[in-house]
């Protein structure tokens, strides 16, 4: 999958969530789900379970832990993908 | 140090899939997951339980200066329907909840001398809700000082942890401040 696809895609699946327009509309592989677009703690594991149904994927807690950004979720969703 | 966490049942029940097995997996042991569906009342129980963790987080992550979403390296321990401990590795740390028909809120504390208080915001977006809350732990923290609010400022340290300042010097007292739709809440360590 390309790049601009893959943030297009986690674009889509974090909006609900985002209580930061203007960090959402100038989203960068730099931007954090909690410290940027102020996604509530309480949303972060319904960002995980959509990415695991979008991308057909299991994430693992190890992987959890760290998937606070758009480039940690990148990360973790092409390492998965490659893996299938 | 202090930290708090209140969870808005209403933006909770429509904006979360806590219905799902797969939810309950990714923030609750097998244990915690039992109480939960011990009495019936299982959206309760996983607010309160995860406003539990969230709150000890607070403290665990402002102590260390790591961010990292681990709910599931946090350990609940029931004791009755407001009191418990959340357990993080060497550290057990004693809560405090109150279940509210509209929201739960806990606020987690290392002493236990604290205040805290919940207050209704007006506005739903994210901005005026932060400076709302803002202002009311300023208020409360003016009368608890005796002092003029307009002397008090919260600031932001490098970690992210709100903290008061009188007339521009930093102050002893631990703040911890949270919001969800349309509640906030400010808990204050004397």
């Amino acid at each position: 999958m390309k790049k601009e696809e893959l943030i297009a895609k986690l674009k889509t699946i974090v909006q609900p969530y985002i209580q930061d327009e203007e960090a959402f509309k100038n989203l960068t592989e730099e931007t954090t789900f909690v410290g940027d677009l102020k996604i509530n703690s309480a949303n972060l594991v319904d960002v995980i379970l959509d990415v695991e149904d979008e991308f057909d994927i299991r994430i693992e807690n190890d992987e959890m832990e760290r998937m606070l950004s758009v480039k940690a979720a990148m990360e973790i969703v092409t390492s998965k993908i490659a893996k299938e | 140090m202090i930290g708090n966490d209140i969870v808005d049942l209403e933006c909770a029940k429509h904006n979360s899939r806590w219905r799902e097995q797969r939810f309950l997996d990714k923030l609750f042991s097998a244990i915690e997951q039992d109480y939960i569906l011990s009495d019936g009342k299982r959206f309760q129980n996983i607010w309160r339980l995860w406003s539990m963790k969230e709150s000890v987080y607070k403290i665990i992550s402002r102590g260390d200066g790591i961010v990292r979403f681990n709910p599931k390296d946090f350990t609940c321990l029931i004791m009755n329907t407001t009191q418990a401990h959340v357990r993080f590795e060497n550290t057990t740390v004693p809560t405090l909840t109150e279940t509210h028909p509209d929201f739960i809120q806990t606020t987690a504390f290392l002493k236990p001398d604290w205040t805290s208080e919940v207050v209704q915001l007006v506005h739903s977006d994210f901005k005026s809700q932060h400076k709302q809350s803002y202002q009311h732990a300023i208020k409360a923290y003016a009368i608890l000082k005796n002092v003029s609010q307009n002397m008090v400022e919260i600031i932001k340290n490098r970690l992210g942890v709100p903290q008061f300042y009188i007339n521009g010097s930093l102050q002893p007292e631990h703040l911890s401040l949270t919001h969800h739709g349309h509640f906030g809440a400010f808990a204050i360590a004397v």
